[in-house]
Protein backbone atom coordinates (compact mmCIF):
# COMPACT_ATOMS: atom_id res chain seq x y z
CA UNK A 1 0.00 0.00 0.00
CA UNK A 2 2.91 2.31 0.90
CA UNK A 3 5.01 1.43 -2.05
CA UNK A 4 1.60 2.01 -4.54
CA UNK A 5 0.98 5.49 -2.78
CA UNK A 6 4.72 6.51 -2.83
CA UNK A 7 4.85 5.73 -6.36
CA UNK A 8 1.41 7.50 -6.97
CA UNK A 9 3.06 10.66 -5.17
CA UNK A 10 6.34 10.72 -6.96
CA UNK A 11 4.22 10.59 -10.58
CA UNK A 12 2.16 13.22 -9.56
CA UNK A 13 5.04 15.74 -8.30
CA UNK A 14 6.94 14.60 -11.83
CA UNK A 15 3.35 15.42 -13.79
CA UNK A 16 2.90 18.41 -11.53
CA UNK A 17 6.99 19.90 -12.31
CA UNK A 18 7.23 18.05 -15.47
CA UNK A 19 8.21 21.32 -17.76
CA UNK A 20 10.75 22.77 -14.54
CA UNK A 21 12.47 19.11 -14.85
CA UNK A 22 12.58 19.00 -18.39
CA UNK A 23 14.29 22.88 -18.11
CA UNK A 24 16.61 21.63 -15.18
CA UNK A 25 17.72 18.87 -17.80
CA UNK A 26 17.52 21.49 -20.72
CA UNK A 27 20.43 23.19 -18.68
CA UNK A 28 22.48 20.32 -17.47
CA UNK A 29 22.46 19.16 -21.58
CA UNK A 30 24.09 23.01 -22.06
CA UNK A 31 26.26 23.24 -19.98
CA UNK A 32 27.76 20.05 -20.59
CA UNK A 33 27.81 20.65 -24.32
CA UNK A 34 29.53 24.24 -24.08
CA UNK A 35 32.29 22.52 -21.84
CA UNK A 36 32.19 19.79 -24.70
CA UNK A 37 32.27 22.21 -27.43
CA UNK A 38 34.16 25.07 -26.36
CA UNK A 39 36.53 23.09 -23.60
CA UNK A 40 35.40 25.15 -21.36
CA UNK A 41 32.36 25.94 -19.16
CA UNK A 42 31.06 29.30 -20.60
CA UNK A 43 27.11 28.47 -19.57
CA UNK A 44 27.54 28.12 -16.03
CA UNK A 45 29.51 31.42 -15.03
CA UNK A 46 28.57 34.26 -12.99
CA UNK A 47 28.23 36.69 -15.97
CA UNK A 48 25.46 34.21 -17.58
CA UNK A 49 23.60 33.92 -13.90
CA UNK A 50 23.78 38.27 -13.44
CA UNK A 51 22.39 38.22 -17.44
CA UNK A 52 19.48 35.56 -16.49
CA UNK A 53 18.97 37.86 -13.74
CA UNK A 54 18.89 40.93 -15.42
CA UNK A 55 16.21 39.45 -17.96
CA UNK A 56 14.00 38.11 -15.72
CA UNK A 57 13.58 40.90 -13.46
CA UNK A 58 11.39 42.87 -16.03
CA UNK A 59 9.54 39.99 -16.79
CA UNK A 60 8.77 39.14 -13.20
CA UNK A 61 7.28 42.17 -12.20
CA UNK A 62 4.91 42.36 -15.09
CA UNK A 63 4.28 38.51 -14.17
CA UNK A 64 3.30 39.09 -10.65
CA UNK A 65 0.83 42.08 -12.11
CA UNK A 66 -0.70 39.70 -14.16
CA UNK A 67 -1.25 36.93 -11.17
CA UNK A 68 -3.53 38.44 -9.56
CA UNK A 69 -5.83 38.99 -12.69
CA UNK A 70 -5.37 35.15 -13.37
CA UNK A 71 -5.93 34.03 -9.33
CA UNK A 72 -9.54 35.66 -9.54
CA UNK A 73 -10.36 33.85 -12.29
CA UNK A 74 -9.51 36.74 -14.80
CA UNK A 75 -6.80 37.70 -17.24
CA UNK A 76 -4.39 40.88 -19.06
CA UNK A 77 -3.78 40.36 -22.22
CA UNK A 78 -3.36 44.21 -22.19
CA UNK A 79 0.37 43.45 -19.95
CA UNK A 80 1.87 43.32 -23.06
CA UNK A 81 0.92 46.52 -24.73
CA UNK A 82 0.91 48.88 -21.27
CA UNK A 83 4.53 47.48 -20.56
CA UNK A 84 5.27 48.92 -24.50
CA UNK A 85 3.58 52.23 -23.56
CA UNK A 86 5.12 52.46 -20.42
CA UNK A 87 8.59 51.95 -22.13
CA UNK A 88 7.71 54.63 -24.59
CA UNK A 89 6.19 57.18 -21.95
CA UNK A 90 9.75 56.74 -20.02
CA UNK A 91 11.22 57.18 -23.32
CA UNK A 92 9.80 60.56 -23.91
CA UNK A 93 10.52 61.65 -20.38
CA UNK A 94 14.22 60.40 -19.91
CA UNK A 95 15.72 61.57 -22.90
CA UNK A 96 18.78 63.98 -23.23
CA UNK A 97 18.18 67.56 -22.67
CA UNK A 98 20.29 68.02 -25.66
CA UNK A 99 19.15 65.11 -27.94
CA UNK A 100 18.81 66.42 -31.62
CA UNK A 101 15.38 63.87 -31.81
CA UNK A 102 14.25 64.95 -28.23
CA UNK A 103 10.28 64.38 -28.38
CA UNK A 104 9.36 66.68 -25.70
CA UNK A 105 10.97 69.59 -26.24
CA UNK A 106 9.45 71.89 -23.70
CA UNK A 107 10.04 69.32 -20.89
CA UNK A 108 12.88 70.32 -18.28
CA UNK A 109 15.41 67.67 -16.71
CA UNK A 110 13.18 65.57 -14.08
CA UNK A 111 15.22 62.46 -12.35
CA UNK A 112 14.29 59.10 -13.00
CA UNK A 113 12.37 58.31 -9.78
CA UNK A 114 10.00 60.69 -10.65
CA UNK A 115 9.47 60.38 -13.83
CA UNK A 116 9.16 56.38 -12.78
CA UNK A 117 6.24 57.22 -10.83
CA UNK A 118 4.57 59.33 -13.39
CA UNK A 119 4.82 56.83 -15.69
CA UNK A 120 3.07 54.40 -13.22
CA UNK A 121 0.39 56.98 -12.18
CA UNK A 122 -0.43 56.95 -15.59
CA UNK A 123 -0.80 53.27 -16.45
CA UNK A 124 -2.57 52.61 -12.95
CA UNK A 125 -5.48 54.86 -14.93
CA UNK A 126 -5.53 52.16 -17.60
CA UNK A 127 -6.25 49.08 -14.92
CA UNK A 128 -8.84 51.56 -13.19
CA UNK A 129 -10.69 51.14 -16.83
CA UNK A 130 -9.81 47.54 -17.41
CA UNK A 131 -10.93 46.42 -13.42
CA UNK A 132 -14.11 48.57 -13.33
CA UNK A 133 -15.03 47.57 -17.06
CA UNK A 134 -14.16 43.79 -15.55
CA UNK A 135 -16.35 44.42 -12.09
CA UNK A 136 -19.13 46.97 -12.89
CA UNK A 137 -19.81 45.87 -16.79
CA UNK A 138 -19.64 42.53 -16.10
CA UNK A 139 -17.40 42.23 -19.21
CA UNK A 140 -15.59 39.05 -19.33
CA UNK A 141 -11.63 40.47 -18.68
CA UNK A 142 -10.53 38.34 -21.87
CA UNK A 143 -12.86 40.34 -24.02
CA UNK A 144 -11.89 43.86 -21.71
CA UNK A 145 -8.19 43.53 -21.00
CA UNK A 146 -8.46 42.78 -25.19
CA UNK A 147 -10.02 45.76 -26.29
CA UNK A 148 -7.67 47.47 -24.03
CA UNK A 149 -4.95 45.83 -25.47
CA UNK A 150 -5.83 47.52 -28.69
CA UNK A 151 -6.55 50.72 -27.34
CA UNK A 152 -2.91 50.64 -25.43
CA UNK A 153 -1.29 49.83 -28.52
CA UNK A 154 -3.37 52.80 -31.07
CA UNK A 155 -2.53 55.16 -28.36
CA UNK A 156 0.63 54.26 -28.21
CA UNK A 157 1.45 54.30 -32.34
CA UNK A 158 -0.18 58.38 -31.54
CA UNK A 159 2.26 59.27 -29.08
CA UNK A 160 4.96 58.25 -30.70
CA UNK A 161 4.04 58.94 -34.15
CA UNK A 162 5.14 55.05 -34.64
CA UNK A 163 8.82 56.83 -34.04
CA UNK A 164 11.55 54.29 -32.25
CA UNK A 165 13.04 56.83 -29.29
CA UNK A 166 16.34 56.84 -28.09
CA UNK A 167 19.09 59.57 -26.85
CA UNK A 168 18.39 58.62 -22.88
CA UNK A 169 19.91 59.99 -20.14
CA UNK A 170 22.79 58.09 -18.57
CA UNK A 171 21.10 58.18 -14.81
CA UNK A 172 18.31 56.48 -16.81
CA UNK A 173 20.41 53.83 -18.76
CA UNK A 174 21.90 53.01 -15.39
CA UNK A 175 19.30 51.74 -13.89
CA UNK A 176 19.26 48.60 -15.93
CA UNK A 177 23.21 48.61 -16.68
CA UNK A 178 24.02 49.58 -13.02
CA UNK A 179 25.08 47.56 -10.09
CA UNK A 180 25.08 48.09 -6.42
CA UNK A 181 28.83 49.17 -7.02
CA UNK A 182 27.92 52.09 -9.10
CA UNK A 183 25.30 53.53 -6.04
CA UNK A 184 26.98 56.89 -4.80
CA UNK A 185 25.72 58.94 -2.44
CA UNK A 186 26.57 62.81 -2.59
CA UNK A 187 27.66 64.84 0.51
CA UNK A 188 28.45 68.06 -1.37
CA UNK A 189 31.72 67.90 -3.38
CA UNK A 190 32.27 63.99 -1.20
CA UNK A 191 31.38 60.87 -3.16
CA UNK A 192 30.60 57.49 -0.94
CA UNK A 193 30.17 54.74 -2.65
CA UNK A 194 28.40 51.96 0.30
CA UNK A 195 28.35 48.56 -1.39
CA UNK A 196 31.43 48.61 -3.54
CA UNK A 197 34.01 47.12 -0.72
CA UNK A 198 31.52 44.79 0.30
CA UNK A 199 32.25 41.71 -2.50
CA UNK A 200 29.39 39.38 -2.38
CA UNK A 201 26.64 42.35 -2.92
CA UNK A 202 28.99 44.94 -5.46
CA UNK A 203 27.92 42.84 -8.74
CA UNK A 204 24.38 42.92 -7.67
CA UNK A 205 22.11 44.50 -10.78
CA UNK A 206 19.86 47.36 -10.03
CA UNK A 207 17.53 45.35 -11.76
CA UNK A 208 17.42 42.63 -9.49
CA UNK A 209 16.45 44.39 -6.25
CA UNK A 210 13.72 45.89 -7.98
CA UNK A 211 12.71 42.18 -8.37
CA UNK A 212 13.27 41.58 -4.79
CA UNK A 213 11.18 44.89 -3.67
CA UNK A 214 8.25 43.76 -5.70
CA UNK A 215 8.36 39.79 -5.18
CA UNK A 216 8.40 40.82 -1.20
CA UNK A 217 5.65 42.99 -1.87
CA UNK A 218 3.64 40.89 -3.57
CA UNK A 219 4.48 37.81 -1.28
CA UNK A 220 3.31 40.08 1.86
CA UNK A 221 0.37 41.50 -0.34
CA UNK A 222 -1.26 37.90 -1.18
CA UNK A 223 -0.04 36.46 2.42
CA UNK A 224 -0.55 38.57 5.29
CA UNK A 225 -3.33 41.19 4.10
CA UNK A 226 -6.80 41.18 3.60
CA UNK A 227 -6.56 42.41 0.02
CA UNK A 228 -4.91 38.67 -0.48
CA UNK A 229 -7.54 37.25 1.56
CA UNK A 230 -10.43 38.46 -0.77
CA UNK A 231 -8.46 37.92 -3.93
CA UNK A 232 -8.10 34.15 -3.05
CA UNK A 233 -11.68 33.81 -1.91
CA UNK A 234 -13.02 35.68 -5.26
CA UNK A 235 -10.62 33.28 -7.12
CA UNK A 236 -12.19 30.24 -5.19
CA UNK A 237 -15.98 31.00 -5.93
CA UNK A 238 -16.64 34.72 -6.48
CA UNK A 239 -20.36 34.69 -5.27
CA UNK A 240 -20.07 32.78 -2.02
CA UNK A 241 -16.90 35.73 -1.82
CA UNK A 242 -19.71 38.20 -2.30
CA UNK A 243 -22.33 36.43 0.32
CA UNK A 244 -19.53 36.57 2.46
CA UNK A 245 -19.20 40.19 2.19
CA UNK A 246 -16.04 40.67 0.17
CA UNK A 247 -16.71 43.96 -2.18
CA UNK A 248 -15.71 42.42 -4.75
CA UNK A 249 -16.24 44.85 -7.48
CA UNK A 250 -13.32 46.90 -4.98
CA UNK A 251 -10.99 44.24 -4.96
CA UNK A 252 -11.08 43.17 -8.74
CA UNK A 253 -10.34 47.31 -9.40
CA UNK A 254 -7.25 46.87 -7.17
CA UNK A 255 -6.17 43.95 -8.52
CA UNK A 256 -6.30 45.56 -12.19
CA UNK A 257 -4.48 49.35 -10.94
CA UNK A 258 -1.71 47.08 -9.19
CA UNK A 259 -1.34 44.86 -12.61
CA UNK A 260 -1.32 47.73 -14.32
CA UNK A 261 1.21 49.79 -12.26
CA UNK A 262 3.38 46.62 -12.30
CA UNK A 263 3.60 46.74 -16.20
CA UNK A 264 4.51 50.40 -16.23
CA UNK A 265 7.66 49.75 -13.75
CA UNK A 266 7.92 46.40 -15.67
CA UNK A 267 7.77 48.63 -19.05
CA UNK A 268 9.81 51.70 -17.75
CA UNK A 269 12.57 49.03 -16.18
CA UNK A 270 12.22 46.87 -20.38
CA UNK A 271 12.68 50.49 -21.87
CA UNK A 272 15.81 51.49 -19.82
CA UNK A 273 17.44 47.97 -20.53
CA UNK A 274 16.67 47.93 -24.22
CA UNK A 275 18.24 51.73 -24.45
CA UNK A 276 15.31 52.59 -26.42
CA UNK A 277 11.58 52.38 -27.14
CA UNK A 278 9.18 51.72 -29.68
CA UNK A 279 5.28 50.63 -30.39
CA UNK A 280 6.76 47.14 -30.95
CA UNK A 281 8.21 47.22 -27.09
CA UNK A 282 6.29 44.71 -24.87
CA UNK A 283 5.11 42.67 -27.94
CA UNK A 284 3.89 39.61 -26.92
CA UNK A 285 4.91 39.73 -23.33
CA UNK A 286 1.75 39.01 -21.66
CA UNK A 287 1.28 35.78 -22.95
CA UNK A 288 4.79 35.25 -21.45
CA UNK A 289 3.92 36.01 -17.98
CA UNK A 290 0.37 34.04 -18.16
CA UNK A 291 2.65 31.13 -19.23
CA UNK A 292 4.96 31.81 -16.45
CA UNK A 293 2.30 32.23 -14.13
CA UNK A 294 1.00 28.57 -15.55
CA UNK A 295 3.59 26.95 -15.28
CA UNK A 296 4.78 28.29 -11.21
CA UNK A 297 1.34 27.28 -10.41
CA UNK A 298 -1.26 29.92 -10.89
CA UNK A 299 -4.42 28.30 -12.12
CA UNK A 300 -6.05 29.55 -14.85
CA UNK A 301 -8.83 28.66 -12.62
CA UNK A 302 -8.37 30.90 -10.23
CA UNK A 303 -8.03 31.09 -6.47
CA UNK A 304 -4.33 29.05 -6.85
CA UNK A 305 -1.42 31.14 -7.16
CA UNK A 306 2.02 31.82 -5.08
CA UNK A 307 4.67 34.31 -5.54
CA UNK A 308 7.66 31.25 -5.19
CA UNK A 309 5.52 29.67 -7.95
CA UNK A 310 5.49 33.02 -10.32
CA UNK A 311 9.10 33.21 -9.90
CA UNK A 312 9.67 30.04 -10.79
CA UNK A 313 7.72 30.54 -13.61
CA UNK A 314 9.62 32.76 -15.02
CA UNK A 315 13.09 31.61 -14.30
CA UNK A 316 11.90 28.72 -16.29
CA UNK A 317 10.86 29.97 -19.29
CA UNK A 318 14.33 32.86 -19.21
CA UNK A 319 15.95 29.53 -18.98
CA UNK A 320 14.69 28.12 -21.29
CA UNK A 321 15.86 30.98 -24.24
CA UNK A 322 18.79 31.08 -22.59
CA UNK A 323 20.06 27.70 -23.29
CA UNK A 324 18.74 27.77 -26.36
CA UNK A 325 20.54 30.78 -27.13
CA UNK A 326 23.54 29.09 -26.27
CA UNK A 327 22.38 25.83 -28.16
CA UNK A 328 22.95 28.47 -31.28
CA UNK A 329 19.50 27.29 -31.85
CA UNK A 330 17.56 29.56 -34.60
CA UNK A 331 15.34 31.87 -33.07
CA UNK A 332 12.56 30.29 -35.14
CA UNK A 333 13.27 27.44 -33.13
CA UNK A 334 12.85 28.67 -30.02
CA UNK A 335 9.39 30.25 -30.84
CA UNK A 336 8.31 26.71 -31.36
CA UNK A 337 10.01 25.62 -27.97
CA UNK A 338 8.37 28.07 -26.51
CA UNK A 339 4.91 27.69 -27.87
CA UNK A 340 5.18 23.81 -26.57
CA UNK A 341 6.38 24.55 -23.23
CA UNK A 342 2.78 26.76 -22.95
CA UNK A 343 0.78 24.00 -24.42
CA UNK A 344 2.00 21.81 -21.99
CA UNK A 345 1.89 23.89 -19.48
CA UNK A 346 -1.81 24.14 -20.08
CA UNK A 347 -2.26 20.77 -20.52
CA UNK A 348 -0.86 19.98 -17.17
CA UNK A 349 -3.38 22.69 -15.38
CA UNK A 350 -6.30 21.25 -17.41
CA UNK A 351 -5.14 17.62 -15.89
CA UNK A 352 -5.34 18.90 -12.33
CA UNK A 353 -8.72 20.25 -13.48
CA UNK A 354 -9.86 17.14 -14.66
CA UNK A 355 -8.68 15.06 -12.17
CA UNK A 356 -9.84 17.27 -9.46
CA UNK A 357 -13.20 17.05 -10.71
CA UNK B 1 -28.09 11.04 24.86
CA UNK B 2 -25.13 9.38 23.81
CA UNK B 3 -26.13 5.95 24.07
CA UNK B 4 -28.93 7.30 21.40
CA UNK B 5 -26.35 8.60 18.43
CA UNK B 6 -24.15 5.33 19.21
CA UNK B 7 -27.15 3.32 18.44
CA UNK B 8 -27.93 5.11 15.30
CA UNK B 9 -24.68 4.97 13.40
CA UNK B 10 -24.21 1.38 12.17
CA UNK B 11 -28.08 1.64 11.07
CA UNK B 12 -27.63 4.58 9.05
CA UNK B 13 -24.12 3.25 7.42
CA UNK B 14 -26.24 0.43 4.80
CA UNK B 15 -27.88 3.76 3.64
CA UNK B 16 -24.90 5.85 2.79
CA UNK B 17 -24.19 2.97 0.08
CA UNK B 18 -23.42 4.85 -3.02
CA UNK B 19 -25.80 3.14 -5.63
CA UNK B 20 -23.93 1.54 -8.91
CA UNK B 21 -27.24 2.50 -11.51
CA UNK B 22 -25.61 4.27 -13.99
CA UNK B 23 -28.52 6.45 -15.12
CA UNK B 24 -28.25 7.25 -11.18
CA UNK B 25 -24.86 8.05 -11.42
CA UNK B 26 -25.71 10.38 -14.72
CA UNK B 27 -27.68 12.10 -13.00
CA UNK B 28 -25.38 12.80 -10.20
CA UNK B 29 -22.62 13.90 -12.84
CA UNK B 30 -24.90 15.95 -14.41
CA UNK B 31 -25.99 17.24 -11.24
CA UNK B 32 -22.15 18.37 -9.82
CA UNK B 33 -21.54 20.00 -12.86
CA UNK B 34 -21.23 24.03 -12.49
CA UNK B 35 -23.05 26.42 -13.85
CA UNK B 36 -22.08 27.61 -17.10
CA UNK B 37 -23.05 31.08 -15.99
CA UNK B 38 -20.42 31.08 -12.96
CA UNK B 39 -17.55 30.02 -14.83
CA UNK B 40 -14.85 31.82 -16.63
CA UNK B 41 -13.01 31.58 -20.19
CA UNK B 42 -10.72 29.05 -19.19
CA UNK B 43 -13.07 26.82 -17.34
CA UNK B 44 -15.65 27.02 -19.67
CA UNK B 45 -13.34 25.64 -22.26
CA UNK B 46 -11.48 23.32 -19.45
CA UNK B 47 -15.25 21.87 -19.14
CA UNK B 48 -15.18 20.63 -22.92
CA UNK B 49 -12.55 18.07 -21.96
CA UNK B 50 -14.52 16.87 -18.89
CA UNK B 51 -15.53 13.24 -21.27
CA UNK B 52 -11.84 13.03 -22.26
CA UNK B 53 -10.12 10.28 -20.35
CA UNK B 54 -7.03 11.46 -18.28
CA UNK B 55 -5.80 8.43 -20.09
CA UNK B 56 -5.53 10.17 -23.42
CA UNK B 57 -4.36 13.91 -21.83
CA UNK B 58 -1.19 12.22 -20.12
CA UNK B 59 -0.70 10.61 -24.11
CA UNK B 60 -0.96 13.69 -25.01
CA UNK B 61 1.36 15.60 -23.06
CA UNK B 62 3.50 13.02 -23.49
CA UNK B 63 3.55 13.83 -27.46
CA UNK B 64 4.32 17.49 -26.41
CA UNK B 65 7.18 16.99 -24.83
CA UNK B 66 8.78 14.09 -27.19
CA UNK B 67 8.13 16.62 -29.86
CA UNK B 68 10.06 19.73 -27.67
CA UNK B 69 12.54 17.40 -26.86
CA UNK B 70 12.74 17.15 -31.04
CA UNK B 71 12.92 20.19 -31.65
CA UNK B 72 15.76 21.05 -29.51
CA UNK B 73 17.52 18.52 -30.82
CA UNK B 74 16.52 19.46 -34.47
CA UNK B 75 17.49 23.21 -33.62
CA UNK B 76 21.00 22.01 -31.88
CA UNK B 77 21.98 19.87 -34.85
CA UNK B 78 20.70 22.68 -37.31
CA UNK B 79 22.96 24.99 -35.69
CA UNK B 80 25.86 22.51 -35.52
CA UNK B 81 25.46 21.99 -39.89
CA UNK B 82 24.93 18.51 -38.61
CA UNK B 83 21.51 18.39 -40.46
Amino acid sequence: MDKKLNAKSVTKALSNNAIIILIFLLAVFTAFWTWWSQGKNTFLTIDNFSNLVVNMSPRFIIACGVSGCLITKGTDLSAGRQAGLAACLSAMLLQELGYSARMLTWLPDIPWPVAMLIVMAIMAVFGAVNGCVIAFLKVPPFIATLGMQTIVYGLCSIITGNQPMGGYKDSYRGVASGRLKDFTIKFGSNELKPFDPIPGLREIPYLLIFAVIVGVFFWFLYNKTRHGKYMYAIGGNESAAQVAGVNVAATLIRIYILAAVMYGLGGFLVGAKAGGASTATGFGYELEAIAACTIGGVSANGGVGKVSGILVGVLVFEALKICLQFLGVDPAYTFVAQGLVIIIAVALDLRKYLAKK
Amino acid sequence: MDHRTEDRQPEQKPEQKPEQNPEAELETELETRPDPSQLNAFERLYEHFRPVPLKYLDIFIWVCVIALVAVVAVGVLKAKGIL
